[in-house]
């Protein structure tokens, strides 16, 4: 069987005045059918960019190598319209902020229907009602009211949950997710995570989740993937990390910053900018 | 203005905050923002607000700001009234208290040197000449852990934990004794929000400033708040100390955004269902 998402060897490379800045470096792994996997690390790691460019989205001016599979398409040859039907059939994103990401001009309704704008009248017919399906699926109590609604109308955790309903339009294989609840409150955030979950897991379709919280990647996710300066630098399961099996001092040093919310700590443990890269380089 | 060390850094009696929203098809119907809210920010200690979207913590951070003017009861500052009728009424309350925004994107300038948008507050508020000037900015930015280079470059070319340390050394830049912190931690990725975390205790250690923490993150406040007040539909449903709050929770919302917090053998979502249902 395929893997959902297969990743090897990507690379990618900003050029620059003095020569260029690696900012993947190598990043490998695979997400099998049904799996969820979580990736972690702290901002400017590459965690955002391996996401995005396991659809093809790259940066402008980056130069890339390597292979991406999704479902044993090689995203990287492709583009133009395959690479659109990929995007669309085959690969769900959810995007941290919601309001950025959703067309603000559109209703919910003419938002979550648009790639069968041109679809004939049946089709467009059913996809209306799988978008209402969707919506009353991800917990929205009043589905026509948020159809007919734009997207400054809704908060944060709704249009969150309009965003779940859109990548899951088409039933794809993996669902992609980059920080989806960072700008939303706890109870939300547990909330739409839960959904997230179940709403993937109903349909067989695997997770890549990245957040910078550890401990959101370890509730969901079967495996945890410690991303740092463009490479994955340690693998573990939740049980692992739970247990206290970490080998690498990145991990711990993640582990260890966050505040604990049963205890207070005289000071939280600070890691100097680049501690780790003599560790971490080639 | 005479102070002493009794008297609280801010003083909130019975505040409350109607919004008329209305649009050119429904008539303006009342929503009840920030609803009989009381309570005491001593000075040099650190006072959390924390509830879920919509309870009105950031509602109530502005109108301590003079961005939004109270329905009806009262703040004081140091044992003055909060006044921003005139231009320099709303200076000097600029000089008592700074806030720093929850989104690092919209609250700076665009087109403004990162450098610029902190001497700008600096020819405000203090009488330093421009090299002096410079010399603070350069300071402040490294009290923040920002490289000093950084003064030079537009906020387009800073991630947004660069962005969200800008903030908070322009809200320190002219010596407020009082910072109020509208989920400003919260875009930070956790290495960083320590190093900020530990920053802003020191700066309270030298410094006697007093915080207002806003936000929805109980690890936070765990760390950094002394007294805690939680606001659901704009009242207060439980204040006390912070350490008293988290340990007992007596309201089930608190205990409900304590079961939202992740941990060992948690699963999202079924505690915030259970609540929800019960």
């Amino acid at each position: 069987m395929n893997p959902a998402l297969h990743v090897e060897d990507l690379r990618m490379v900003m050029p620059s005045a003095d020569g260029g800045v690696e900012l993947l470096r190598g990043v490998s792994f695979s997400v099998a059918q049904g799996e969820a996997v979580g990736i972690v690390g702290e901002s400017g790691s590459g965690k955002t960019l391996t996401l995005r460019a396991s659809i093809g989205l790259v940066p402008p001016g980056a130069s890339v190598s390597g292979r991406v599979r999704i479902d044993g398409e090689s995203v990287l040859d492709l583009s133009g319209r395959p690479l659109a039907r990929l995007r669309r059939d085959k690969a769900g994103m959810v995007f941290q902020d919601p309001h950025a990401a959703i067309n603000p001009v559109y209703r919910v309704a003419d938002f979550l229907t648009e790639p069968w704008r041109r679809a004939p009248r049946q089709e467009r017919t059913a996809a209306a009602a799988r978008a209402r399906q969707l919506l009353t699926r991800c917990q929205i109590a009043d589905p026509a009211r948020v159809l007919s609604s734009f997207p400054h109308q809704l908060s944060g955790g709704m249009l969150q949950r309009v965003m779940i309903a859109a990548a899951m339009m088409h039933d794809p294989g993996v669902l992609l997710a980059d920080e989806p609840t960072t700008a939303l409150d706890v109870t939300t955030q547990s909330e739409v995570l839960a959904l997230m979950n179940e709403v993937r897991a109903e349909r067989g379709a695997s997770l890549v989740l990245i957040t910078h919280d550890i401990g959101v990647v370890a509730a969901i996710c079967d495996r945890i993937l410690v991303m740092y300066r463009g490479r994955i630098v340690e693998e573990l399961t939740p049980a692992q990390l739970y247990a206290g099996e970490i080998s690498e001092p990145y991990t711990e040093a993640l582990l260890s910053c966050r505040p604990d919310v049963t205890h207070r700590r005289d000071r939280l443990p600070v890691v100097a900018a680049g501690a780790f890269d003599e560790r971490y380089a080639d | 203005m005479q102070t002493d060390d009794a008297t609280p850094a801010l003083w909130v009696e019975h505040l409350c905050k109607t919004f008329f929203p209305g649009t050119r098809l429904r008539p303006p119907t009342p929503v009840v923002a920030v609803d009989d809210v009381s309570f005491e920010l001593p000075q040099r200690s650190t006072l959390a607000v924390v509830g879920e979207s919509g309870s009105g913590k950031t509602t109530l951070a502005r109108m301590l700001m003079g961005l939004e003017s109270p329905t009806s009861g009262s703040i004081e500052c140091f044992g003055a009234p909060l006044s921003v009728r005139t231009a320099r009424d709303r200076r000097a309350h600029a000089r008592s208290i700074q806030m720093v925004f929850q989104n690092p994107y919209r609250s700076l300038d665009p087109r403004q040197k990162v450098g610029a948008s902190i001497e700008e507050v600096l020819k405000l508020h203090t009488p330093l000449s421009r090299t002096e000037r410079h010399q603070r900015a350069r300071e402040l930015f490294r009290l923040v852990r920002l490289d000093p280079r950084l003064l030079e470059s537009l906020p387009s070319n800073l991630s947004g934990g660069q962005r969200q340390r800008v903030c908070i050394a322009r809200a320190l830049a002219c010596e407020a004794r009082t910072i109020v912190f509208d989920e400003a931690v919260a875009a930070l990725d956790v290495l960083v929000q320590a190093q900020v975390l530990n920053l802003l205790a020191d700066v309270q250690a030298e410094t006697h400033v007093s915080y207002l923490f806003v936000t929805h993150d109980l690890a936070v406040v765990r760390q950094v708040a002394d007294d805690l007040v939680v606001m659901k539909a704009g009242r207060i449903v439980e204040a006390g100390r912070v350490d008293a709050v988290l340990d007992a929770p007596e309201h089930p919302y608190t205990r409900r955004l304590l079961d939202a917090v992740p941990r060992p053998g948690w699963t999202p979502g079924v505690a915030a269902y259970a609540a929800s249902r019960g």
